[in-house]
């Protein structure tokens, strides 16, 4: 297995390796408590909050 | 310098510039923590594996796609990477379009580019000046973060901006509105309202305008922290009756040439601070009464917001007649 590495970082480009949540609202949230910007630019990962099963 | 958040080149005919993009612009709504009711626990999110429940690395995540019956198609970020169009690290222009042509509903988000090296200054200028003598921006796409971007680049005084815009088919159809009306205003009222929207015409000074929204809750978290008692916001101005249109233009219009803003109160010239009441609007009215602490004022109408007001102000405080 090769191992990944992120290319934003290998790129020192400015962005965060949290996951972004979209809410219902509208309002996004990233897993990452550090996070400040939530920028969709920022994030690799992007995911639609679900209301559980 | 502020980091880049994507590099690449802009692509110009055979013109190729390197550049890192920056954004331009702030959000200052304030993003509040989740707690949990009751308790001062924080609430987080945690990218576990389904199965484990363990906590999976970022490196370690990759994208699915669902094909139908629980089956998924995992891709890896180099194969989105090669297939990404505009070669994926390049900003291509594809076309320059008259900037006044494109309807600011398009328009997204605001980015600056900046060439990432001094041997690239030259023809990042050029294309900048160029951009500006013709009043045209460069309509380009590129990939970024695994997103494909409509974009239009212009020139924005010393520095290139990268405008983000949405595709034809994000822009919903107007038609949805269903708008009640299909005649067309005419004649006084027509005059009245362009009148009015030639006395209040101004420059354009976006230093002229905040937040005031995120600064009460600023406030409300400010006064929470020190134990103050907390204020409500009044009730927003009750919409125009048709009956009233021409007399509220009119007034309009008369306030606006006199240099105020239609939004302020007459002062009486015996009383300067003093408000005439029947001039008031009823969230104005309604943040009296509250003032007054009048028993039973969120169920009055304006008429009896005025004369309760009226009878609970002290008498320096009433319309002077």
């Amino acid at each position: 297995v090769t191992p990944m590495t992120c290319p934003d970082c290998a790129r020192d480009a400015e962005h965060c390796h949290g996951t972004l949540v979209r809410l219902a609202d509208g309002t996004l949230e990233c897993t990452d408590v550090s996070c400040l910007d939530t920028g969709r630019e920022r994030h690799e990962l992007v995911v639609p909050a679900l209301p559980a099963d | 310098m502020a980091r880049a958040i994507w590099t690449g080149a802009i692509s110009f005919g055979l013109v190729s510039i390197p550049v890192g993009l920056f954004s331009a612009t702030d959000d200052h709504t304030i993003h509040f923590n989740q707690f949990e009711r009751g308790t001062s626990d924080r609430i987080r999110y945690q990218r576990i594996n389904e199965r484990t429940g363990k906590e999976v690395e970022y490196s370690d995540i990759v994208k699915g796609k669902e094909v139908g019956d629980g089956d998924y198609v995992l891709v890896e970020p180099e194969e989105l990477a090669d297939i990404a169009p505009g070669r994926s690290r390049t900003i291509d222009i594809q076309t320059f379009v008259d900037l006044d042509e494109i309807d600011p509903i398009f328009f997204q988000k605001t980015y600056w580019l900046a060439p990432t090296d001094e041997r690239y200054a030259r023809p990042y200028a050029l294309l900048r000046e160029a951009m500006t003598r013709t009043n045209r921006a460069g309509i380009a796409t590129f990939v970024m973060r695994g997103k494909e971007y409509l974009t239009a680049l212009r020139a924005d005084g010393d520095v290139l901006a990268l405008e983000t815009l949405f595709f034809a088919d994000e822009i919903r159809d107007r038609s949805v509105l269903d708008v009640p009306g299909t005649t067309k205003p005419k004649g006084k009222e027509l005059d009245m309202a362009t009148g009015l929207v030639e006395a209040m015409s101004g420059p354009w000074r976006p230093e002229d305008y905040r937040d005031t929204y995120t600064e009460r809750v600023e406030k409300l978290i400010e006064d929470k922290r020190r134990g103050r008692e907390v204020v409500r916001e009044a009730e927003p101005a009750e919409p125009t009756a048709m009956s009233d249109l021409i007399a509220a233009l009119e007034r309009s219009v008369a306030d606006a040439r006199g240099g105020r803003k239609p939004q302020e109160k007459k002062k009486a010239s015996s009383a300067p601070d003093v408000p005439d009441l029947s001039e008031l609007s009823k969230s104005d009215l309604a943040k009296m009464a509250r003032e007054l602490d009048v028993k039973g004022r969120s169920s009055m109408s304006r008429a009896e917001l005025e004369k309760a007001v009226a009878a609970a102000a002290p008498q320096s405080r009433r319309k002077a007649s």
